[in-house]
């Protein structure tokens, strides 16, 4: 074969092999980044199931104990109360012994207020039956008893409407978290709780006036402090998404919103958690 | 005289890739981009400065082909050096510098033909192994970028752009380099050669273009 021939063949198919090598590169990379990103959502929602399955067994575990509490201790110390002061009524007058026993009765009332508190606080029981802005504006209202802040609180939209359950415990249980810690860190003078119901969207903000903090800082610590894994864990669980607005000595106002939520009975709502 | 124009338009399309570099200096400074851009905009330059050099000197009737034997013989360095920084796999850097080191000494075994400036005869063995050592290199990259899946956006990434290019242009040329001495010896199959080697020039530097073209600062 003459050379020309030779090239001219030789060339062309080099060239064509050239082309399939680039549109093989090019087509079987784009399907292995397809695959790749298919892998990495598989895992996330795999790691997603995963923080709802432990969330939902702290919750029933929290049940648990509350329900322990309230009817097996509580019962008893009202048992053991009602026994004393049988008991008192048989010691006569004596003052010493008068004495003694008002200081018993006072500390079995303040164990019985203090089960109840903490029955109550492991499993808010006005969630369950008012719903997530009752329950906020009572734990509002408690923590404005004890602290020098001032917590005021403030509902939009339909009061009436509810959440799917788990929806409502979980954004609960990040409120808690956002307003205890204003409490603790902020050093601020007042925090304010909004809330907006639907129609017009779902969103909940904590905001206080304190001395803020920097994000990006606190996000660099190896386990992020002020609970914001928590929060953020709690959150992806029912997709919600927050946002922080702060600075060193600009406060912090934080909004949590839920793009797409599931009212109550709603066809779409996901299973409920059952628990004790 | 279409085989002349044909040569005079892959001389002047070096300047495409050129125009993309001046507009891409227009908005960041050299020194922000990483080292593989700046090796690939090494190249380009190379490539610019072969033009005009041997465009001149044939033009004043000099000899210019131990430039050709010598542009062979940097560029395939640059571009040994580019796979080497680029190559995850120890052994495939460790090939990509033998394959340097083979190709220098490969050439310096027609060392007359890079030394002498009147030469008439391209480098005996150096185009075939070149040719042959990056189309090698390039197939290594695209087994890599399957393999590491580096870059997310494959059509923006430049090297991917710079060694498509190369790829059409050593393919193409490799069975003309082969026969190198016989096309020159011939005046229909080195018409046929500058034709074939032109057209393919210009398909590198338009790939070249694109590529410098997706360039970005390296991340600080």
């Amino acid at each position: 074969m003459e050379p020309s021939y030779t090239i001219v063949i030789g060339t062309s198919i080099m060239l064509i092999m050239a082309m399939f090598i680039v549109v093989f590169v090019m087509y079987y990379q784009r399907k292995q980044i397809e695959q790749r990103i298919r892998v990495k959502d598989m895992e996330a929602e795999f790691q997603r199931k995963l923080l709802e399955v432990s969330m939902a067994s702290t919750e029933a575990e929290r049940r648990r104990i509350a329900q322990d509490l309230h009817d097996d201790i509580g019962a008893l110390l009202s048992v053991t109360k009602l026994t004393f002061n049988a008991l008192y009524s048989q010691l006569g007058s004596k003052e010493q012994a008068e004495r003694l026993a008002q200081q018993v009765r006072e500390a079995l009332d303040e164990t019985i207020s203090h089960v109840r508190r903490i029955s109550r606080e492991l499993v808010p029981t006005t969630l369950e039956r008012f719903g997530l802005a009752a329950a906020i504006q009572e734990f509002a209202a408690r923590s404005n008893s004890h602290q020098a802040l001032k917590v005021t609180f403030d509902c939009l939209g339909d009061e009436e409407f509810r959440l799917e359950s788990r929806t409502e415990l979980m954004l609960y249980r990040v409120v808690q978290e956002l307003i205890n810690n204003a409490l603790k860190h902020s050093g601020g003078r007042n925090v304010h709780i909004q809330i907006e119901l639907p129609p017009r969207q779902f969103c909940i903000v904590v905001e206080d006036d304190g001395l803020g903090f920097d994000l990006s800082d606190v996000r660099l610590r190896p386990s992020p402090g002020l609970g914001l894994d928590s929060i953020e864990g709690r959150l992806r669980v029912i997709n919600g998404k927050v946002d922080y607005e702060t600075g060193l000595n600009k406060g912090c106002r934080v909004v949590v919103r839920l793009p797409k939520f599931s009212p109550l009975n709603s066809p779409l709502a996901p299973e409920k958690i059952t628990a004790k | 005289m279409t085989q002349r124009l044909i040569s005079h338009i892959a001389d002047f399309s070096v300047l495409i890739p050129v125009v993309f570099a001046l507009l891409l200096f227009k908005t960041m400074a050299i020194a922000h981009l990483d080292k593989l851009n700046k090796i690939v905009l090494g190249f380009v330059l190379l490539t610019l400065l072969r033009n005009v050099i041997t465009s001149i000197l044939a033009r004043i009737g000099i000899y210019n082909i131990y430039i050709y034997n010598w542009y062979n013989l940097i560029s395939f360095i640059l571009v040994a050096v580019l796979y080497y920084l680029t190559f995850q796999n120890r052994y495939f850097k460790g090939l990509a510098l033998l394959l340097l080191l083979v190709s220098v000494g490969i050439a310096c075994l027609d060392l007359q033909s890079l030394l002498d400036v009147k030469t008439i005869n391209f480098n005996n063995f150096s185009y075939h192994a070149s040719g042959s050592f990056t189309i090698l290199l390039i197939l290594i990259y695209y087994f890599e970028l399957l393999k590491y899946l580096p870059e997310p956006k494959l059509g923006s990434s430049p090297l991917f752009w710079f060694s498509s290019g190369a790829l059409f242009y050593y393919s193409g040329t490799i069975f003309s380099y082969i026969f190198i001495n016989n096309t020159f010896n011939d005046l229909k199959l080195r018409d046929q050669y500058w034709v074939v080697d032109a057209l393919l020039s210009v398909v590198f530097n338009i790939f070249l273009a694109v590529a410098i073209w997706y360039m970005k600062p390296r991340p600080s």
